[in-house]
C-alpha cells in the first residue's frame, strides 16, 4: 500500500491515481490529513470530525479528474473540506437535528466578565475555556449554516473575503453581505445573553 | 448592562476566536484513514474523465498539420492535371459553332 515514495509531487501522484493506481491516493492523504483534521475540527463537532474527514477525502477522490494540474492542490483540498462541513450544517438543520442547548449561568456570567474586561484582548483563562466552547457552540447553534460558516472564517479565523468566497464558492459581494449580517446576528444573540 | 458596544462585540469575538482555535487540539484516532482507503479501494480506479468537446479539441488540433499537407498536395495535383472548370469546358464549345455539333452529340440530343 505503501509504494509511492513521498518524492513525488502532487501533480505526479494526481497521475499516478488517474492512471489506475488507486494505492498511491493514500500518499495524497497521508499529505494532508492534518489539514483536513484541521479545518473539519473546527468547523463541525467533535464526534462527527473522523466522518468528515473521512467524506472529504472521498469527494477529493471522486473529483480528483476534474482537478487543474496548475491550480493548487492544497487550496483545492480545503475547499472541498469546508463545503463538506457547510453540507452537513445544512443536512442538520433541514432535517431539523440541532440540538439546540441551553446557556448556564456560567456561561453568562464568563461573557459578561469578558466583555466588562479592561484589557483590549481578554485573557482566557484554562479553567474557562470549557464555558467559551460551549458558548461559541450555544451561540453557532442560533445561526443559520451559511451565518455560522461566514462568521467562522471571517471573523474567527481571520481570512479575506476573496479566499471565503474561494472556499465556499461563492461571490465575495454574497461573503460581505453575509459577513456583515452574521456579524449583527451574533451581536443579538450575545446581546440577548447578557440581558438583565 | 443592556447592550453590546462595538469594543465589547470585539472581546467578545477575541475571546470566541481562542475557543474555536482550541478545538484544533482535539485528538482523533487513526481508524478512519484505513477506512477511506477501504472505501476508495472499493470504488475502484477513476480515470481522467475528458469531455467530448475536449476531445474533440485535441483530435482538431492534432490533424491541422495532416490538413496542410492534404490542401497542399491537392493544389498540386490540380496544377499539374491542368484542370478545367465544366464551365471553361462550355465556353470553348459554345465559342466555335462547329463543336456545337459535335456537343450534341455527346450529350445524346
Amino acid at each position: 500500500m505503501k509504494e509511492t515514495p513521498i518524492m513525488f509531487s502532487d501533480s505526479e501522484i494526481i497521475r499516478q491515481v488517474l492512471e489506475g493506481n488507486v494505492n498511491s491516493f493514500e500518499s495524497l492523504m497521508v499529505r494532508y490529513k492534518d489539514l483536513v483534521l484541521r479545518i473539519v475540527k473546527k468547523h463541525v463537532p467533535y464526534s462527527e470530525t473522523e466522518e468528515m474527514a473521512q467524506e472529504t477525502f472521498i469527494r477529493v477522490y471522486q473529483s480528483l479528474s476534474g482537478f487543474k494540474s496548475r491550480g493548487d492542490f492544497k487550496q483545492w483540498v480545503s475547499s472541498i473540506a469546508v463545503r463538506a462541513c457547510y453540507d452537513y450544517w445544512r443536512k442538520v438543520y433541514r432535517n431539523k437535528e440541532v440540538a439546540m442547548s441551553s446557556l448556564t449561568e456560567r456561561q453568562q456570567k464568563w461573557l459578561e466578565e469578558v466583555i466588562s474586561d479592561q484589557q483590549k484582548t481578554p485573557a482566557i483563562e484554562e479553567d474557562s475555556k470549557k464555558e467559551a466552547t460551549e458558548l461559541l457552540d450555544w451561540a453557532m447553534e442560533r445561526l443559520s449554516p451559511e451565518d455560522r460558516m461566514v462568521l467562522e472564517l471571517v471573523y474567527l479565523e481571520g481570512l479575506p473575503g476573496k479566499e471565503v468566497a474561494d472556499l465556499l464558492g461563492w461571490s465575495l459581494a454574497n461573503v460581505k453581505v453575509r459577513a456583515f449580517r452574521s456579524r449583527n446576528k451574533l451581536k443579538k444573540i450575545l446581546q440577548e445573553t447578557i440581558k438583565p | 448592562m443592556e447592550s453590546i458596544d462595538k469594543e465589547q462585540l470585539e472581546k467578545a469575538i477575541k475571546a470566541l476566536t481562542s475557543a474555536y482555535y482550541a478545538k484544533e487540539k482535539r485528538e482523533v484516532g487513526d481508524l478512519w484513514q484505513s477506512r477511506v482507503m477501504g472505501n476508495v479501494l472499493s470504488m475502484g480506479p477513476i480515470f481522467s474523465k475528458t469531455g467530448y468537446f475536449e476531445l474533440f479539441q485535441q483530435f482538431v488540433w492534432r490533424l491541422t498539420p495532416v490538413t496542410f499537407v492534404l490542401v497542399g498536395l491537392l493544389s498540386l495535383a490540380l496544377i499539374k492535371m491542368d484542370f478545367f472548370s465544366d464551365y471553361e469546358l462550355t465556353k470553348a464549345f459554345v465559342s466555335n459553332s462547329t463543336d456545337l455539333v459535335t456537343l450534341a452529340m455527346y450529350s445524346g440530343s
